[in-house]
């Protein structure tokens, strides 16, 4: 018996950036994604839900991770938690210890360089400050 | 006592305590801040339930008070003044009022006032209209190269006499004025004048470039977000800073909404912001009245998270994250005001100070 979520087809999910909401592109196709811009939607949870649902699908069909690459501007704490959750979907692939998440930053950004180092240790992802 | 500290913000919050919004901002000004107190104007209108055909008439009289203002920064900066002024607006009641002050020449000065006074003449002898057409058909050059349209304008489309003061002061002149648009009960709005140029002397003092106080919603944030960062970036400030300050308003301001007690029962949540330049640190002070129940609670969490070091402080965070993966509730976690305390280079400070009713008003400072 198959489950829904084998029945699913997975697409490319993109997202166009708003002011408050950045650029999303997961791809079903190469697996090389990216989240550009600054998040700081007062409740990140609306906007992450499908980016997550989306995480976990591909994780649970392909039992890989993604190749992402992050580069915000801004991320606010509610975004960070979200965004944790969806990169901890991705870390539970049995191989996920040998994929990378770049972690693009200003050098001068202090803060988003913090976060990209708290990220480097709650993950098995590789996480590559850049 | 350190000279800037959270107990600023009650002068602030005494001063607006009947205002449904309140703005102020002493510049620089730049031309790519018009949009952005638009952006801030409009949001309080909206929160202030004001119809959109007035809405623009406010937006007509701000951006052309703003100009006017503009104009002169650029004199200013010419010569190397250091002070550019305060452009203040409120809207109290449904009344739009706003308030500039700035500096101008003595040679300018005159013709302003004989211009003034004309408008408000043929505004109160309601041949406005006609004066305005003869301007046009003149095309007369005003102090600055720009038709004198501009304050013929202001005054049609506010419908008032436009209130204004000179005081003369190290060699040029200070211009106050007030545009006043009142609601539709036509409300003696009277004259803020005095009382805005102490308000000017109080953000001079406390050192504050931009003070706020009305509704906290996303759709102000980002105005306001824009006014800080590039505030900063205009300033002797690097790049670095001017993001962290960035950061540090964002959770502040969304913590306010996010915990007031407003925001559950769905009305608009009522902010205190004041941001600030103090020996070339950039400080935040912000906060909101909140009731004896929420005192204690806040209290006794920014007693606790403040005794943490820099390293205890991250721990927790990742601590939370990582349990918040398991976590339903999905709008409050505890990781803003980490993150608040976190973006302050210096232990946040913070106070709770009484208010005519029984809510207290809570004030936090953060120092980037």
């Amino acid at each position: 018996m198959t489950t829904l979520n084998e029945n699913m087809n997975l697409n490319d999910l993109h997202i166009a950036a708003t002011e408050e909401t950045p650029e999303v592109l997961l791809s079903a196709q190469t697996g090389k994604s990216y989240l550009k811009g600054r998040s700081l939607p007062e409740n990140a949870f609306e906007f992450y839900r499908p980016i997550i649902s989306w995480a976990k699908l591909y994780v649970e069909q392909r039992g890989v991770a993604l190749d992402i690459t992050l580069c915000f501007d801004y991320l606010n704490s509610s975004s960070s938690r979200f965004l944790f959750e969806m990169l901890h979907a991705l870390d539970q692939s049995p191989e996920s210890a040998s994929y990378i998440v770049r972690w693009q930053t200003d050098p001068d950004d202090e803060l988003m360089i913090e976060k990209g180092e708290e990220l480097q240790r709650l993950l098995k992802m590789k996480v590559e400050i850049i | 006592m350190n000279r800037v500290n959270p107990e600023i913000l009650k002068h602030y919050f005494d001063n607006v305590a009947k205002a449904d919004a309140n703005f102020s901002y002493r510049g620089p000004f730049l031309e790519q801040f018009t949009e952005v107190i638009l952006e801030v104007a409009s949001s309080a209108g909206t929160a202030a339930d004001i119809e959109r055909s007035i809405q623009r008439k406010m937006s007509f009289i701000l951006v052309e008070s703003f100009q006017n203002i503009l104009k002169h920064a650029s004199l200013e900066e010419a010569e190397n003044r250091v002070d550019n002024g305060v452009f203040s607006f409120r809207l109290m009641s449904r009344n739009f009022i706003i308030n500039t002050i700035n500096f101008i020449s003595k040679e300018d000065s005159e013709h302003l006032r004989r211009m003034i006074d004309e408008v408000n003449d043929h505004n109160r002898n309601q041949t406005l209209k006609a004066f305005y057409m003869e301007h046009l058909q003149q095309n007369e050059l005003s102090i600055k190269g720009g038709a004198g349209l501009g304050l013929i304008e202001l005054a049609r489309k506010s419908g008032s006499i436009i209130l204004y003061d000179m005081e003369e002061f190290d060699g040029h002149v200070v211009f106050h004025q007030q545009i006043t648009m009142r609601n539709d009960e036509g409300d003696d709005v009277g004259n803020y004048i005095a009382s805005h140029k102490s308000r000017y002397e109080q953000l001079k003092r406390d050192r504050v470039f931009l003070s706020y106080s009305g509704e906290v919603s996303q759709k102000n944030l980002l105005p306001l977000l824009s006014l800080v960062e590039n505030n900063a970036m205009a300033g002797q400030h690097n790049k670095s800073k001017a993001r962290k300050a960035g950061h540090a308003l964002i959770e502040v301001m969304q913590n306010i909404s996010r915990y007031s007690k407003s925001s559950a029962t769905g009305r608009p949540v009522v902010g205190y912001l004041n941001v600030g330049l103090d020996e070339e640190k950039i400080f935040i002070i912000a906060g909101n009245t909140i009731d004896k129940q929420e005192k204690n609670a806040l209290n006794e969490k920014l007693d606790q998270l403040t005794q943490l070091s820099e390293q205890a402080l991250s721990e927790l965070h990742q601590q939370i994250m990582m349990r918040s993966i398991h976590d339903d509730e999905k709008q409050r976690s505890g990781l803003g005001l980490i993150e608040v305390l976190r973006s302050s280079s210096r232990k946040v400070d913070y106070g709770f100070y009484p208010t005519p009713t029984e809510d207290e008003l809570f004030s936090m400072l953060i120092t980037v």
